[in-house]
């Protein structure tokens, strides 16, 4: 009845690539696995600037009185290794593991807007290069990951520094809010039928979560960026003091975005860890509800203690003695995640194996940091800690031994799926003890750098300070960590020469995406599956021990017999002809070349405002081309299709 | 009677079999970006109240806002939301003439409340109110111009929305020519009100004559495609086009009420709180 | 009053009652729907031409679905609101009630906005959660930062 729509008269050079191979197959590619990749990939390579401008960093540090690099390169040194490392490290890395495992977990064959996926990618990959383009013009952001006013000001920041730092972080805000829609439709709309949202996996939950986060924080540091961009480019006031503007508003507006920020750097490492110990322990997570609920009352309470990062501008003793509460507040449903998680490793069969171990420590160092956390929610203490090593040693417990470390056992517990190859567990375990002694050498003596007083962001400190020493054991303990980062690049360059082949369900997991053949064909699943339980796959797989469950019986007694590979049957054999699934009936969409044209625009333009108008004119039509042609483009997409 | 037009449970609302919700995937998109817009007019708005009766100079609210123009404006924004519901209304009961019809209204409404937003950030420019003068500057023109610039965007989305659902569809000819049209009209009302000063008199007239006669003819062209074709398919589409669209109108609502008629008011005078001041 | 649901003109003798009762229960009948089947062809840009009215014109719910009756309803309330917030505005009342009243009625407007024209009264509960939790949570943190900066009693 309905007839088609007649909107494809739009000029159209550019039509819809097909095939699956080749180059230009990567580039114009909309399937969630491929742009998975490519996050990862370009994550990893950030990582690797980000780890090089740090052990400049702590070469320079060794040394009291050192001169090995100036002030304002350390300024810039540190600036973009913050900034890096959170906003092109962890976030995407995060992002590669949404991107390849939400529609595996949920049962779906790609995410709700595959154009608009690697959209977000292309303008990720774009907004990173524009950030790091200041290095170019010799003139790299300089004022802190958190940018302060008014040292950002136009009056006091001279050059384009803090402007590569205003745009690049306004670019890859878009790119983040645009995966974050996409998620947020994809884990609403596409779980396989039957996966109620109390049936769904963790880290399901988890990226849910970190997708409301971002939808609900991102806004607001768009705005201070606006704002700040607006001071700077057309010298407005909001952050002027001669005019009234007060700096430290800033501040609120940072950290309003700030705190849901940490959130969503931890969360998505909390839900690969909730996803691997249960795996390796043989057992059902401990607490599937609890471990829900404190995440999302995490995220809801994050939204009311940003000013714990400003207890020292004085608030007044109302308000900080409020935001002191908040926030010791929040380390309880934190600690309940960390009893849960314990509680699932208890009593289990234990593999001690990669995966294993990464969260293991995830879950030990975790504690570290969150305990220092809870050391500064109090406001006298933190006078004392507020700008010394203290911090420095807070947060990397946070974000290096919990994040990266979760993300870590990610990688070494879905690399069998999304290579078809297992990564080699003697490297495995020697990259993990490299990296977990290295990391505590190198952040554990900053607790006391800090508390003996040494202040964060100084380039050199003088030889009678008497911290030279402990510096010293630091820069060994940083260069330990970049030695175990080349012992996982070499396992990375061997296994995947010479790997050995995993099959579907190499672990014995719980999940659906075991289900199905690696490395995964196109399509995902050649059937949808129909979901009854919570760990589904387990459930098919060991019906007896779901039995078990529902009678009450001790968490010991579910324990599966071994040898599961007899399962194997289960999953569905494919050859690799057919994994493009044209023999099953199954159409994904083709790529298409305008996520590409409008998100390069989208930077282009941006960072265009710091050159000529004319540059601005340019860009602002390329944009405006690529979402027109992306609006237009004939509509294949059989998700898009009624 | 009435009652026995009654068909089915779900009548034009579409129904998705195939998501877990049964909701569509678009409509739930913009429902949570129209959340995250929330805060993100709610940051602007707030760093406007916190930097209420901040400024050191003048010019202040009492000797610049000009509350009935407003109203005024205001008032064809309302209307281009009650138009934009009834565009609605007519497509999803699959009358293309008048779906078409309404769409181009609430565009032209836009456009109106444009019109009105630009005479009044020309005049606080001659009055002496820039974004660099002083905070209310600086924290006024953010705010409404970043809402402007989500009525810009609306504009143009609905006029796209509009091709799609012509007979003939939305070539790149007939889409830029409306464009245009519609630019010209806009533009004429800056000339009208001296945002260019170069052009004065009789040009911008001329500029503003033109503006307002290829709007016209581009709506009567619209109008006069009668055609049976259906359009029940883009319902659901122009249903977050309208979404988009009633957000900006209600944004507006809340400016109106915090930037103009509460705030008014002030002046050198320190302010005395949200609800005395 | 009738205990009989829905029913023939007989039932429903004049438009004030069918507004304010509906079977059994008091209250202000609103559709609970907001898409239609095709109208009969002949209408104009307002509505349906004389010649082909098969309701009455205040007839703002056809069966349960709005009508562009009901939206111009909606839009009235919504422009007489905007004029007497200028009306509110002229007056001089102490300050308190004018800025507490002008509050009130742009909530009454943003409300109506979103449940009538954006449909939120008559849609899927899914969208109501969504956007309301959006928008309280950003109530709630946009008012914590003004209390704490001391924005909101002067
Ligand atoms: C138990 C939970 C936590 C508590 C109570 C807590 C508390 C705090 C406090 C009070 C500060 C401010 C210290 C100061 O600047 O004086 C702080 C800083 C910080 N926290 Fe946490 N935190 C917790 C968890 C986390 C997590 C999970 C992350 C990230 C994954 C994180 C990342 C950070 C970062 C990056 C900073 C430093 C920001 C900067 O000044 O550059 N924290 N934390
Ligand atoms: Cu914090």
């Amino acid at each position: 009845m309905a007839q088609e729509a007649v909107i494809s008269k739009f000029p159209n050079p550019f039509p819809r690539p097909k095939g699956y191979s080749g180059i230009w197959s990567w580039i114009t590619t909309v399937d969630h696995k491929r742009i998975g990749t490519m996050y990862g990939m370009t994550a990893f390579m950030f990582f690797l600037v980000g780890g090089i401008e740090a052990l400049i960093m702590r070469l320079q540090l060794a040394r009291a009185d050192n001169d090995l690099v100036s002030p304002e390169v350390f300024n810039q040194l540190f600036t973009m290794h913050g900034t890096t490392m959170i906003f092109l490290v962890v976030m995407p890395l995060s992002a590669a593991f949404f991107n390849w495992m939400i529609p595996l977990l949920i049962g779906a064959r790609d995410v709700a807007f595959p154009r608009l996926n690697a959209f977000s990618y292309w303008t990720f990959l774009a907004g990173g290069l524009l950030m790091n383009l200041g290095f170019a013009f010799n003139s790299a952001p300089n004022a802190g990951w958190f940018g302060y006013a008014n040292l950002t000001e136009g009056a006091y920041s001279l050059g384009n520094n803090t402007d590569f730092w205003v745009i690049g972080l306004q670019v890859l805000g878009i790119a983040s809010l645009a995966a974050a829609f996409n998620f947020l439709v994809t884990i609403i709309n596409m779980r396989a039928p039957g996966m109620s949202f109390m049936k769904m996996p963790v880290f399901v939950w988890m990226a849910l979560i970190v997708q409301i986060l971002l939808v609900l924080a991102f806004p607001v540091i768009t705005v201070a960026l606006i704002e700040l961009q607006f001071d700077r480019l057309y010298l407005t006031n909001f952050f002027n003091p001669d005019a009234g503007g007060e700096p430290v508003y800033w501040q609120h507006m940072f950290w309003l975005f700030g705190h849901p920020e940490v959130y969503i750097l931890i969360l998505p490492a909390m839900g690969i860890v909730s996803e691997v110990l249960p795996v390796f322990s043989r057992k059902p997570l401990f607490g599937y509800p609890f471990v829900v609920f404190a995440g999302a009352s995490i995220a809801f309470m994050g939204f009311f203690v940003w000013s714990h990062h400003m207890f020292t501008t004085g608030l007044g003793p109302a308000a900080t003695s409020a935001f002191a509460l908040s926030t010791m507040a929040i380390a309880v449903p934190t600690g309940i995640k960390i009893f849960n998680w314990i509680g699932t490793v208890w009593g289990g069969q234990v593999r001690l194996n990669s995966a294993m171990l990464f969260s293991l420590a995830f879950v030990a160092l975790f504690i570290v940091g969150g305990l220092s956390g809870v050391t500064h929610a109090s406001p006298p203490t933190d006078a004392q800690q507020q700008d010394t090593y203290y911090i420095v040693a807070h947060f990397h417990y946070v974000l290096f031994g919990g994040s990266l470390f979760g993300l870590f056992s990610g990688v070494y517990y879905w690399w069998p799926k999304i290579t078809g190859k297992y990564l080699s567990e003697k490297l495995g375990k020697v990259h993990f003890w490299l990296m977990f002694i290295g990391m505590n050498l190198t952040f554990f003596p900053m607790h006391w750098l800090g508390l003996d007083g040494m202040p964060r962001r100084i380039f050199t400190y003088s030889a009678d300070s008497g911290w030279e020493r402990t510096n010293e054991w630091v820069t060994v303990g940083a260069f330990i960590i970049a030695l175990s980062i080349v012992v996982f690049i070499v396992n990375f360059f061997k296994t995947s020469r010479s790997g050995e082949v995993a099959g579907a369900d190499p672990w014995d997991a719980r999940t659906l995406e075991w289900s199905i053949p690696s490395p995964v064909p196109v399509y995902n699943f050649v059937n949808i599956p129909q979901v009854e339980t919570l760990d589904d796959w387990w459930a098919k797989k060991y019906p007896e021990t779901v039995a078990h469950e529902e009678s009450h019986d001790s968490d010991t007694e579910q324990v599966a017999p071994a040898g599961a590979e007899d399962l194997q049957p289960l999953v569905p054999k494919v050859s690799p002809e057919e994994r493009l699934g044209e023999d099953h009936g199954i159409h994904l969409p083709d790529g298409s070349y305008y996520p590409l044209i409008a998100g390069f625009g989208l930077a282009f333009f941006g960072g265009s405002l710091m050159s000529a108008w004319w540059l601005t004119l340019i860009a602002g039509l390329v944009m405006f081309y690529g979402t027109l042609g992306w609006i237009f483009e004939p509509v294949n997409d059989p998700e898009d299709h009624h | 009677m009435a009652q026995a037009a009654i068909t089915t449970e779900n009548h034009g609302v579409e129904h998705h079999e195939e998501t877990s919700t049964g909701l569509g995937h678009r409509k739930l998109l913009m429902w949570s970006f129209l959340g995250s817009e929330c805060m993100f007019f709610g940051s602007l708005i707030a760093t406007y109240l916190v930097y209420r009766n901040q400024s050191k100079v003048g010019p202040w609210p009492e000797e610049i806002i000009d509350v009935p123009l407003t109203t005024v404006s205001t008032f064809v924004l309302l209307m281009s939301s009650l138009a934009m519901v009834l565009a609605l209304n007519y497509t999803q009961r699959n009358r293309p003439n008048l779906a078409r019809f309404w769409i181009l209204m609430t565009a032209a409404l836009g456009s109106g409340f444009l019109g009105f937003q630009a005479f009044e950030f020309t005049e606080f420019f001659h009055e002496g109110l820039t974004p660099r003068i002083n905070l209310f500057g600086t924290t006024f023109f953010v705010l409404t111009g970043f809402h402007g610039a989500h009525v810009t965007l609306g504009v143009i989305w609905l006029l796209v929305m509009s091709g799609t659902i012509t007979p003939k569809g939305m070539g790149a000819v007939s889409l830029l020519a409306t464009l245009l049209a519609f630019y010209l009209g806009m533009v004429g009302v800056l000339g009208m009100v001296d945002v260019i000063p170069d052009i004065e008199g009789s040009p911008s007239v001329i500029i503003f004559i033109v503006g307002v006669a290829s709007t016209v003819i581009a709506g009567v062209w619209h109008f006069s495609m009668k055609t049976t074709m259906s359009v029940k398919h883009q319902a659901e589409n122009l249903e977050i086009t309208g979404l988009y669209w009633h957000f900006v109108d209600i944004v507006w609502i809340v400016i109106f009420t915090v930037v103009y008629l509460v705030s008014a008011g002030d002046g050198p005078h320190l302010s005395e709180g949200l609800l005395n001041g | 009053m009738t205990t009989e649901e829905s029913g023939t003109e007989q039932q429903r003798p004049n438009f004030l009652r069918r507004w304010l009762w509906h079977g059994d229960y008091r209250y202000l009948v609103i559709p609970t729907t907001y898409a239609e089947e095709p109208e009969p062809e002949g209408e104009s840009p307002f509505g349906r031409a004389p010649a082909t009215w098969k309701r009455k014109w205040w007839d703002w719910t056809s069966g349960d679905h709005s009508t562009v009756f009901f939206y111009i309803v909606i839009g009235s309330i919504l422009s007489v609101i905007t004029l007497s917030e200028y009306w509110i505005f002229t007056t001089d009342l102490q300050q308190v009630w004018v800025n507490s009243s002008l509050f009130a009625l742009s909530a009454i407007k943003f409300f109506m906005v979103v449940a009538f024209f954006m449909h939120l009264k008559f849609d899927n509960k899914w969208f109501t959660y969504l956007f309301g939790a959006a928008f309280f949570l950003a109530i709630a943190i946009f008012l914590s930062l003004l209390a704490l900066l001391d924005k909101l009693n002067g």
